[in-house]
């Protein structure tokens, strides 16, 4: 009976985090769209140097910076796929969702001074809770860069 | 020279549109084959050298936990006159069992009996439920509430008999070593990290495999139970005593528990039946001993506070 108990405590949390995580991501992945296309004339490259054009222009540090979090199901599905080995799929969404968030922010930062262009783009992720496997992992994404902005 | 906009990012390439349900299914499927397979093999082993360990050793482990258990028994038998001979009746009537099981051989192979005649110990333990069971060390525990279920001397000898093939056959030996050995590669496959997390699923499958083992348990004494009532009465009248008054009770909460570790009572009763089917000569059956009969074994009210009983 405890076994069912245990069981059935764990189908509830799986089926929970499938719905909740399931619908979040469509609704954050709709999100990242619109706001891509609006912020798509602020471009960002990962150029290290101002190309000859925008020599002139004034140059600042934009950050976007996201902490996203797992749910149980992704957790679970990863955890089965680590006894098998394979793609971690259940992640890639996730992490990816992160990535294009995180330059999102970075734009509205540049779109915030006045920024035509982004260069120098560069990511850095760390893990900042769900340490020593215990509880559910989450994971910073930064993305940082240098805004061109023209001179007036 | 710089785009006059960012690019559209194609979908799909960094994140797969699959549905995660699809992988979810398979990596279920393939984690539980995979430990549901990991059990049998474990199982199977144990099975197979379960019989050969000296029943010493098992005495040995079975010390540790005895303590408690005798203490609780203790206090509960034989605390008037009633319950001793009860208790007393209840022993004679085993250890005949047991020295007629001696003339049963295990499996069919004609192997000598690894379990000493002298070590088993039978007890009639106050109880609700209807109950019987073997323990490590060769220990059987009755319920007096179960002595209600049987009408007969022999209905209650196929739940002792029972009982006795059970410890005859090693399966408290096989139940432990399965189950600690179970654990032990569980938790070098999985160890204690994120794994935590599939525990649901390794629980689900593993107590899916052990259940059937358990049930196989089961039917193995049941059939061994058979042949011992064979051997002390000359036939199996009044086996199916207890199994038909609980296939009767329709008591739901018990009956899930039932079910999941002991197999479908039709399924012991057609075993049973087919047993009696075989029976060469049909006999009367013995009645159950005055002292086992329900009521009589209770102490009578005040009796349990009168010194010296």
């Amino acid at each position: 009976m405890d076994v069912l108990i245990q069981l059935g405590v764990f189908l509830v949390l799986l089926a929970l985090g499938y719905f909740f995580g399931r619908s979040a991501e469509s609704r954050h992945y709709r999100s990242i769209r619109e706001r891509e296309d609006e912020l798509r004339r602020i471009v960002v490259i990962s150029q290290r140097l101002p190309p000859p054009s925008l020599l002139r222009h004034d140059a600042a540090l934009v950050c976007g910076n996201v902490v996203v979090s797992v749910d149980y199901f992704k957790t679970v599905a990863a955890a089965l796929r680590g006894l098998i080995g394979g793609n971690l799929t259940a992640y890639e969404s996730l992490l990816d969702r992160a990535r294009r968030e995180a330059i999102l922010r970075l734009q509205s930062a540049a779109a915030e001074l006045g920024a035509e262009v982004v260069i120098n783009l560069k990511f850095e992720t760390s893990r900042v809770s769900g340490t020593a496997g215990r509880g559910l992992g989450s994971v910073e994404v930064l993305a940082y860069g240098t805004a061109l902005t023209p001179r007036r | 020279m710089l785009p006059d906009q960012n690019p559209r990012i194609p979908e799909g390439i960094n994140a797969s549109q699959d549905n995660p349900l699809v992988e979810f299914a398979w990596l279920t499927a393939a984690v539980l084959l995979g430990i549901v397979l990991l059990v049998f093999v474990l199982s199977f082993t144990v099975r197979w050298f379960a019989p050969y360990v000296p029943f010493h050793w098992e005495q040995t482990i079975s010390a540790r936990f005895e303590s408690s258990i005798q203490f609780e028994s203790a206090a509960g038998d034989a605390s008037c006159d009633e319950q001793r001979v009860a208790q007393a009746t209840l022993e004679n009537l085993a250890r005949a069992l047991v020295n007629s099981s001696l003339g049963v051989a295990i499996d069919g192979r004609h192997r000598v009996q690894s379990v000493p005649v002298d070590a088993y110990t039978f007890r009639l333990m106050p109880g609700l439920s209807p109950n019987a069971f073997a323990t490590l060390g060769g220990h059987v525990m009755v319920t007096d509430a179960l002595l209600q279920e049987v009408s007969s001397e022999n209905g209650l000898s196929m739940v002792l008999a029972h009982e006795i093939a059970h410890i005859q056959l090693r399966h408290p030996l096989e139940a432990l070593s399965r189950g600690v050995l179970l654990q032990l590669v569980m938790g070098l496959l999985l160890g204690g990290g994120d794994s935590a997390a599939v525990g649901g699923v390794v629980n689900s499958g593993s107590l899916l495999a052990l259940l059937s083992f358990s049930r196989d348990m089961e039917l193995a004494a049941d059939a061994r139970a058979l042949q011992i009532l064979r051997q002390h009465y000359g036939h199996v009248g009044g086996a199916d005593e207890f199994f038909q008054s609980m296939h009767s009770a329709q008591d739901a909460a018990l009956w899930v528990e039932f079910a999941s570790t002991h197999p479908d009572s039709e399924r012991r009763l057609a075993l049973i039946a087919r047993a009696m089917g075989e029976d060469v000569q049909r006999k009367a059956l013995q009645p159950l001993p005055r002292a086992l009969r329900p009521g009589v074994q209770q102490c009578k009210r005040g009796a349990q506070d009168a010194p010296g009983s």
